[in-house]
């Protein structure tokens, strides 16, 4: 997470009202001390991949609310990810024996969670992310 | 608070260092946050899986850039980097925006996993592990998940009787496949039937260190020698050659049907005719004609 927006490298910009959220996620978590209560979050979760999923979600789903829907639609996806890597570290940093592969089916969930709310009928691409490897997702580690 | 709890403070404390400087700072680009987002396993993983889950094109520029396989991909983050971010956006949009049907990035999963794969491969041995370690069974499951759901779908796509209407589900690189000709009736799906068996594209580009090659090579014949991806083309050209077989015995029945009820009225009204012909020729002797009233 440590350098997470410190650096500016890339000559594209980014959406200012993404920027804001990310922000704002950040801020939250980390100023205000709702990092702890994620990582108490992800502890008692019974399942340690609904628990991120579920977390992540949670927070992009607040921070999209708290800015009042500014971020656009598709830049959501990457805000959820975003997220979801902070929540990741989190995890980690609470001994949670996080891998790769609960990483990727966790925002596998949240993608499904949210086409899902949104009206979708997601059966046949959750099928289709059901067959993929799970271990391919650690390859790049 | 318990010592559980302590910990995972302890924890969180180690987190949280730095994060003035991370909230302080600005997000200039796609490219910065996903760049740092890749800085960790976990954290390529997510990409991996953004990109697996949405796009392939980017992962393989991403892999076109750094022409080090996965791990350069993910450590040098060139270009590739804000490639695999535009196009995780823009799948994303398509998705939400309904340009991109939910099929669609079904398929697109098992494309993005052969391009990947064949990115890697092309890469030379840029994973640690090998090009067979990106999925066991690599990128095969990908292949005939393209495969046996695309091809399904482009049976389906027939517009020859008995089939549903043509759907674009099988867009990309054509298989050649063995020319069907229909009887002497107009088959409107005849050109479907080539659609039909155009791969998609999940299932070329899915074919792994062989995809490359056999394109050269030809590429029907690879897939065809393969014991992951034969089979379903075999069941996809069943399918198709049953839809068509299907549709060609439903129309040779009807052309039967309507040429034995049209040679029936032929012979009914040559019998009429006969029959009125006898009537009109018929000529009352004796008896009848006595106690017959005239005609007319």
């Amino acid at each position: 997470m440590a350098g997470l927006i410190k650096k500016q490298r890339g000559p594209d910009t980014i959406n200012p009202a993404f920027a804001q959220a990310l922000k704002f996620a950040l801020a939250v978590l980390y100023k205000d001390g709702a990092a702890k209560n994620v990582a108490k979050q992800l502890r008692a979760a019974k399942n340690k991949v609904d628990g991120l999923a579920d977390a992540a979600y949670e927070i992009t789903r607040v921070v999209d609310e708290r800015t009042e829907g500014a971020v656009p639609r598709e830049m959501l996806g990457l805000l959820g990810m975003a997220i979801l890597k902070e929540v990741l570290d989190i995890g980690e940093a609470a001994k949670m024996g996080i891998t790769p592969a609960d990483a990727a089916e966790a925002f596998k969930q949240m993608l499904l969670r949210y086409l899902g709310e949104n009206g979708a009928d997601t059966a046949q691409l959750q099928q289709a992310m059901d067959k993929i490897d799970p271990s391919v997702f650690g390859q790049g580690a | 608070m318990t010592k559980l709890v302590e910990g995972i403070g302890r924890g969180i404390g180690d987190v949280v260092k730095g994060v003035g400087d991370a909230i302080s700072g600005a997000v200039k680009g796609v490219g910065d946050l996903v760049t740092d987002i890749a800085k960790s396993p976990l954290g390529k993983a997510l990409l991996i899986a953004g990109a697996v889950y949405f796009g392939g094109a980017a992962l393989a520029g991403g892999f076109g850039s750094s022409g080090a396989g996965l791990s350069g991909f993910l450590s040098g983050m060139g270009t590739g980097v804000s490639t695999a971010a535009s196009t995780l956006s823009s799948a994303w949009t398509g998705l939400l925006e309904g340009t991109m049907s939910l099929g669609q990035a079904a398929s697109n999963i098992g494309g993005v996993y052969g391009t990947a794969f064949d990115a890697a491969a092309g890469a030379g041995g840029g994973m640690t592990t090998g090009a067979g370690a990106l999925v066991t069974p690599p990128p095969i499951t990908g292949a005939a998940t393209g495969a046996v759901e695309g091809m399904g779908s482009g049976a389906t796509g027939l517009t020859v009787p008995g089939a549903a209407p043509s759907t674009a589900g099988l867009s990309g690189a054509s298989i050649p496949v063995p020319a069907y000709t229909p009887p002497s009736y107009a088959l409107g799906g005849s050109s479907a039937a080539s659609g039909g068996l155009t791969a998609a594209p999940g299932a070329l580009s899915g074919l792994g260190t062989g995809a490359a090659t056999a394109a050269k090579e030809g590429l029907l014949a690879k897939i065809m020698s393969s014991q992951y991806t034969a089979p379903a083309l075999i069941s996809a050209g069943t399918q198709i050659g049953g839809a068509l077989i299907s549709g060609a015995g439903q129309k040779q029945a009807a052309e039967e049907e309507r040429e034995y009820q049209a040679r029936m009225a032929e012979e009914a009204k040559g019998r009429y005719n006969t029959n009125v012909g006898g009537q009109l020729q018929f000529k009352p002797k004796g008896f009848v004609a006595r106690y017959m009233p005239p005609a007319g």
